[in-house]
């Protein structure tokens, strides 16, 4: 057991020692974790089209109908089919469904059913314009600039917290009822640039009791993206040069067996993993506010499933190549789709047909969003047996395939 | 009767259609130091792999300590030590931490400062490998093959590259082995090295043993010849070969020194120095000497042992 602890032990040191191994697999990830929660908390994007419902529980009236032309007005905004007057050059912010237009079902049974796509995923968000909203409006502007602007006349939002789209969607919408409300106030004389814009936010994500940001969405795509970079490049990296260069050879000629050294590797690179890990959440939790908590059995029986994964990946690689820069050249290939087609940091909704197809066999896929949904971070639409499944695959198929071509001494 | 470390026998290796290693067989005695030789491409490095266990033999069996096997498996390197020709170690370990972590792999091993003051490497302990110099990293690699406290020792080429000084500390870690009984099997370039350290010589060519014998025994395995050396300047060293053509039965020519085998040395000094008379050429560097190692080796395979 010594020999494989001091294989072990020789890893982690030699990774800590080296300055490209210590900022792949330690700098990096911190520094995006911080780039990332820096410049998409908070901030709406128009370059984002989000799937929102809208449900309105007050009737439409005849006459000033307030809430038709609030409705309108995110019509527009959408630009979705049903708006009268779509402006052709105006960007769409939102594809808009309106569930309960002309249905006879009850408000509440179709925000049920709203909400629950909102958890699985489908929706980003909802908006819900009470009942009696057009009667406090009138009487508002009746009441002219004495009214007491602290009243609210608000607006719901349902949203799923700490998912980067359903956030996204929801700074949008706020910004568009702002705007109407700051143009009824100026319209009544009564425009408090100080006041709260009408619009209260309900959460549904399966925590009710927590509030989530977009870093508790991204803190496990970032876990999850170091481990995919420690095993993409670290692993192949390592090995070959280690073979390349005689590191390994001179192992071969000692009683350590090509197993024992593979044991000891990779009880190295989990534990590496684990700093990696642990000091991305200890950044995510103490520098950036993040409540998500990986710590608990299953989020981190899942990491290890997604250590592995990127484990048996490297050694893929390294099989692969005949040479270190080979097994890097493949490696940076890979890592592109990958990363960006996994959901890794944001929910990727509507893609090309082609780009779906490497979303679906690419383990990042079911590894991001098993790792976020075990975390309660994210209520998912993959199922759980797929979770386990595809890179349970993955695992089986490169190590099959490198057990059979990975060559662990210098070709003669 | 002197025991055995290792029998070899019938030992074979192939690469696609190209013979490596043919038919191999010898012996090695406990307390011996057997060395290899032969041109590059002779077999000499694809032997030791074999019997290093980094090769499966084709063929063959070995005998380890009275232990037959057709290949070494972990048992038997428990009891080895090797240095290889071409190897690293990780960069970023330091020196004490690299012994620390071959030591783990045997099942006894000696104390990680013996081995340090054994290769003398006790003030580079906290250094890392990648700041030490070939001839550091040289005595850390024999600590390392040194560090189970091996019974057989394989040291393939270990002062190839290495200064005068640190090849002197290399010769003195094989004396000391000597005289604690450690077999040791050594393959060389250096001519001197072999003859210094060696009680036992096989000469390899075409993945065949050639030769086999104490270095004395294969020099005087050349006969009575006695090897006349002297230089001549310019075309003077042709002039010179032919006049001793009649005396010489083997002449060779190496820039303007001339090097000839001769059965009867009186003949050939007399016939050299009335040339050298006639012509009024002047002869420097003359020396006459007995065939060693070098001249075995150049006479059975027509090359020198750095070629």
């Amino acid at each position: 057991m010594k020999d494989i602890l001091s294989i072990a032990v020789t890893y982690v040191l030699t990774a800590f020692r080296e300055r490209t191994t210590l900022f792949w697999f330690l700098v990096f990830p911190l520094f995006l974790l911080v780039i990332l929660t820096m410049v998409f908390s908070g901030i709406g994007s128009t370059s984002i089209v989000s799937d929102v419902a809208l449900v309105r529980d007050e009737p439409p009236q005849a006459g000033f109908d307030a809430a038709g032309l609030v409705e309108q007005a995110f019509r527009d905004l959408g630009g979705a089919g049903t708006s009268a007057t779509p402006e052709a050059e105006q960007p769409q912010l939102f594809a808009l469904s309106e569930p309960a237009l002309g249905s006879d079902e009850p408000v509440a049974e179709i925000l049920d059913t709203q909400r629950d796509l909102l958890r699985k995923g489908e929706l980003d968000a909802i908006i819900v314009i009470p009942a009696g909203f057009n009667a406090e409006l009138t009487e508002r502007i009746a009441a002219g600039p004495d009214a007491d602007q602290a009243a609210g006349i608000e607006i719901e939002v349902w949203v799923d917290a700490g998912r980067a789209t359903s956030e996204l969607a929801s700074d949008v919408i706020g910004q568009v009822v702002a705007t109407i409300d700051r143009e009824i106030r100026i319209a009544t004389g009564g425009y408090d640039p100080g006041a709260e814009p009408p619009v209260t936010y309900e959460t549904v994500s399966p925590d009710e009791g927590r509030e989530l940001k977009y870093v508790d969405f991204l803190l496990p795509g970032v876990v999850v993206m170091g481990f995919l970079t420690a095993g993409l490049f670290g692993v192949p990296g390592n090995i070959l040069y280690g073979r390349d260069q005689g590191l390994l050879r001179r192992y071969w000629v000692t009683p350590l067996s090509v197993p024992r050294y593979l044991f000891g590797y990779t009880l190295g690179h989990l534990a590496l993993c684990g700093i990696q890990a642990t000091a991305i959440v200890a950044l995510g939790k103490f520098g950036l506010g993040a409540t998500v908590s990986l710590v608990q059995p299953a989020t981190l029986l899942f990491l290890l499933l997604t250590a592995c994964t990127f484990l048996a990946f490297g050694f893929l690689i390294a099989s692969l190549a005949r040479t270190a820069n080979g097994g890097m050249a493949i490696a940076n290939i890979l890592n592109m789709p990958l990363m960006f087609l996994g959901g890794l940091f944001f929910s990727i909704g509507d893609v090309p047909i082609a780009l779906r197809v490497i979303m679906l066999v690419n383990p990042v896929t079911y590894l991001a969003e098993g790792v976020r949904r075990v975390s309660g971070v994210e209520a998912g639409t993959v199922p759980w047996l797929a979770m386990l499944l595809v890179p349970g695959a993955w695992i089986v198929g490169s190590i099959l395939i490198a057990a059979k071509r990975l060559s662990w001494d210098v070709e003669r | 009767m002197e025991q055995v470390a290792l029998k070899v026998q019938s030992l074979g290796k192939r690469y696609g259609g190209v013979v490596a290693v043919d038919s191999l067989s010898f012996e090695v005695l406990v307390g011996h130091v057997f060395t290899l030789l032969g041109p590059n491409g002779a077999g000499k490095t694809t032997t030791l792999e074999m019997l290093e266990g980094i090769r499966i033999p084709d063929k063959g069996e070995i005998e380890l300590f009275g232990r037959r096997l057709a290949r070494i498996d972990r048992v038997a390197k428990q009891r080895m030590g090797v240095l290889l020709q071409e190897g690293n170690f990780e960069p970023y370990l330091r020196v004490r931490e690299v012994i620390r972590l071959f030591a783990s792999f045997f099942d006894r091993s000696i104390p990680v400062e013996k081995v340090l003051a054994m290769v003398a490497l006790q003030e580079k302990e906290r250094a890392l490998v990648r700041s030490l110099s070939g001839g550091q990293r040289q005595r850390l690699a024999l600590g390392v093959a040194l560090v189970n406290d091996p019974d057989l020792v394989f040291l393939d080429e270990p002062t190839t590259g290495l200064d005068p000084q640190a090849r002197r500390n290399i010769w003195d870690i094989v004396t000391d082995l000597k005289q604690r009984e450690r077999t040791l099997i050594l393959t060389t370039h250096y001519m001197d090295e072999a003859e210094a350290l060696s009680d036992d010589v096989r000469i390899m060519d075409h993945g065949k043993l050639i030769a086999a014998g104490s270095p004395a025994a294969l020099a005087a395995g050349l006969g009575q010849e006695t090897i006349l050396e002297f230089s001549a300047a310019g075309a003077a060293a042709n002039e010179a070969s032919r006049a001793l053509d009649a005396c010489c039965h083997e002449i060779r020519i190496d820039g303007e020194t001339v090097i000839a085998h001769t059965m009867d040395l009186m003949q050939a000094m007399e016939q050299l120095l009335a040339w050298s008379k006639r012509k009024g050429v002047r002869l420097s560097n003359m020396v006459v000497r007995q065939p060693n190692l070098e001249d075995v080796f150049l006479s059975l395979t027509g090359r020198t042992l750095r070629e």
